[in-house]
């Protein structure tokens, strides 16, 4: 609840004081809520942003004006941070300002109640925009979510295929070296009968000629 | 007598030393071996030959076995039957631990693995292993005595024979587990490279396997050379046939090797890019769902922030408005804090002024409420003083809307109610009460104290 509406909820007294150069008395008027509580108009939803620095324009949209007088909240603001009266007390501001209202017979409550509808206002447009930023979050974490299912799925994928195409390369390793074996032994039976047709002595096991043995080594050794 | 030829009797013992012989053109006749049977044999006109025409040397052992076969087998001398000794290559890959390339089913279909090389992972095609050779003829082993043995250390032999044939078997059942002899599984590269045997037959498997034949695979190098020359010039085989036959198969087995290394050379470097291609795209979607995911929170974050902003912008904006109204205002109390009109006015206790500088006006303390009940520091009137010559306050006004809210909001004795929530301050904060800075609850507790400054006034003046 707002500072205002904590003020005003209950209805307020209006302290009039009267005689304060003699203190002698003051006057109490009690304000009741059905006096000042105007029901807001029907707007549609803000299409401001959250960002707006000047709440003047939240007040437009939700269609509050200055009273007619021209006495709103902040004609009074105005008037008590007057140069003028900044110097003295604050109960002789509040003096002074209720006694130029009075001199153009403005009735206080118009003034609560352009404050009343104003806070409300501002109430109301940050109510709004929380509730968008509520679903922009709910929508973003969804997608988050989702993106993550994605990339999960896909390098999962991929890596499989990754997986499949290194293993292809073992196995035609594999393949290859048991080829060499079986061609080596092959090579060494065909030695083993050339020797013998030669006259020459037999070469040793280690030092038998395999011709063109392909030599393979895996790359990046 | 040819030397030669009586070393090869020696050696393959099939026939004893013939008798000189009258006829000096049998000399000349040639002798042909039988590398199924392991013998050694004239040849003669009459006799069938264990080789078929048109039959290659280097077909499946045992692939062509007829019953002519085996009736021209049985023309020929017995074959003495041994406990098989493998050969050396054998023995050695054996002891060695790797199983023998050759005698792998999968090395036997020699074409169907090697060019799979680069195919897809598939399982291998399983080949049925050839057929162990049959044993023709199994008629009773002859005595050992009249056999010329292998100079090939016994006790090996019998080992090996042992291991493979159980005690209780026949000889001929021990016979015909003998492993085959090794034949090449690069049969089908040397056809494709058009590599034909001889047409005398001897090519290097069939040289090979004279060479490795129990006979002589336990002699001397030169013993066995000496006989497969023998063998050779007897059959009128020029050596440099056999030869070049080698030199064929080597040149085609190397031919074969280096088209399937660069196979496998093709398919790792066609692999391997695509592998990279793929991690570059995992990277890259990677990095782009990591932004995508990155941003999606700044924005989460970023509303929050906005929100938070706006918060602090609407509380000041209201605080605005509050710092204006309050000026002129003070919140009515709750109805509950109404004093009950039975009470009578001089119970309530004396009242104490306030001190002005425990106010402050911009920030408003309203756990005390009864304190800031008098905004802008007024002094006190002067029937709160005590002075009865001050005039009485003027009677509150209420503004009221026409309609409905008469009966809610009745006029107020406010002057009587501010006295009472005076003393009820002073009272509460005598008892500590209120410390808390909660707005809501400071006016209950002014109004609780009341009752029981009220209550407890009572009792007293009926005792």
């Amino acid at each position: 609840m707002s500072k205002v509406r904590s003020l005003v909820g209950r209805g307020v007294r209006l302290i009039e004081p009267t005689g304060i150069a003699d203190g002698s008395s003051e006057r109490l008027v009690e304000i009741l809520p059905p006096a000042y509580d105007a029901k807001p108009v029907d707007i549609p939803p803000s299409q401001l942003p959250a960002e707006i620095m000047d709440f003047s324009e939240v007040y437009r949209e939700a269609r509050i004006e200055a009273p007619a007088h021209g006495y709103g909240i902040d004609k009074v603001e105005g008037m008590l941070n007057h140069p003028r009266l900044v110097a003295i007390r604050a109960e002789q501001r509040a003096a002074a300002v209720l006694a130029a209202l009075e001199a153009a017979g403005v009735e206080f409550t118009d003034v609560l109640r352009d404050a009343v509808l104003r806070d409300h206002a501002i109430e109301r447009f940050a109510l709004a925009k929380e509730a968008e930023m509520q679903a922009e979050r709910a929508r973003a974490e969804e997608l988050v979510v989702r993106a993550r299912q994605e990339l999960d799925s896909f390098v999962t994928e991929k890596r499989a295929e990754v997986e499949r195409l290194r293993r292809e390369i073992k196995e035609a390793e594999e393949r290859f070296a048991e080829l060499q074996e079986r061609r080596r032994f092959e090579e060494r039976r065909i030695v083993e009968v050339s020797d013998h047709l030669s006259d020459a002595a037999p070469p040793t096991r280690e030092e038998l000629p395999l011709m063109g043995t392909a030599v393979l080594r895996p790359q990046g050794v | 007598m040819n030397p030669l030829k009586n070393l090869f009797n020696k050696v393959f013992d099939a026939t004893p030393p013939a008798e000189p012989r009258a006829d000096a053109s049998k000399e000349d006749e040639g002798f042909e071996w039988n590398p199924e049977e392991e013998t050694v044999a004239p040849t003669v006109t009459n006799a069938a030959s264990w080789k078929r025409r048109g039959v290659q040397d280097d077909e499946p052992v045992g692939a062509h076995h007829d019953s002519s076969v085996a009736v021209s087998a049985h023309s020929l001398p017995a074959p003495a039957f041994e406990a098989h000794q493998p050969s050396r290559l054998v023995d050695e890959t054996m002891t060695s631990g790797v199983k023998p390339a050759w005698n792998q089913p999968e090395s036997r279909a020699s074409l169907a693995d090697t060019q799979a090389i680069a195919g897809p992972v598939e399982p291998e095609p399983a080949v049925a292993p050839p057929p162990a050779p049959p044993r023709l003829d199994v008629s009773p082993v002859p005595p050992v005595e009249s056999r010329v043995r292998p100079s090939a250390p016994e006790p090996a032999v019998r080992a090996t024979a042992a291991m493979v044939v159980p005690p209780h078997a026949p000889a001929a059942v021990s016979a015909a587990a003998q492993p085959a002899l090794p034949v090449s599984d690069f049969e089908e590269v040397y056809r494709k490279a058009s590599i034909k045997s001889p047409v005398h037959g001897y090519g290097v498997e069939r040289v090979y396997r004279l060479l490795t034949s129990r006979r002589l695979s336990g002699l001397d190098r030169n013993v066995r050379r000496s006989a497969l020359l023998t063998a050779l010039d007897a059959a009128g085989v020029p050596v440099s046939d056999v030869a070049q036959d080698a030199v064929l198969r080597r040149k085609a087995l190397a031919a074969y090797e280096a088209e399937k290394a660069l196979e496998l050379q093709s398919l790792r470097s066609r692999n391997e890019s695509r592998v990279e291609a793929l991690q570059d795209t995992i990277e890259t979607f990677t990095r782009q769902k990591q932004s995508q995911i990155e941003r999606l929170a700044q924005g989460s974050t970023s509303a929050v922030r906005t929100q938070s902003d706006l918060e602090i912008r609407k509380r000041m904006e209201q605080d605005r408005l509050y710092r204006s109204l309050s000026y002129f205002l003070e919140p009515l109390p709750p109805p509950t804090a109404f004093p009950d009109a039975s009470a009578p006015e001089h119970a309530l206790p004396e009242l104490k002024p306030p001190s002005a500088e425990s106010r402050s006006f911009d920030t408003i303390d309203v756990t005390s409420t009864a304190e800031i009940s008098r905004p802008f520091g007024r002094p006190l009137e002067a029937h709160e003083r005590g002075d009865a010559a001050a005039p009485p306050p003027e009677e509150a006004v209420t503004l009221t809307p026409p309609a409905d809210t008469e009966a809610e909001t009745g006029p107020l004795a406010t002057s009587g109610l501010e006295m009472a929530l005076r003393a009820a301050a002073e009272e509460a904060k005598t008892a500590g009460w209120g410390r808390p800075a909660i707005a809501q609850d400071a006016s209950v507790d002014a109004v609780d104290a009341l009752r029981k400054l009220r209550e407890a006034q009572k009792t007293g003046g009926e005792s």
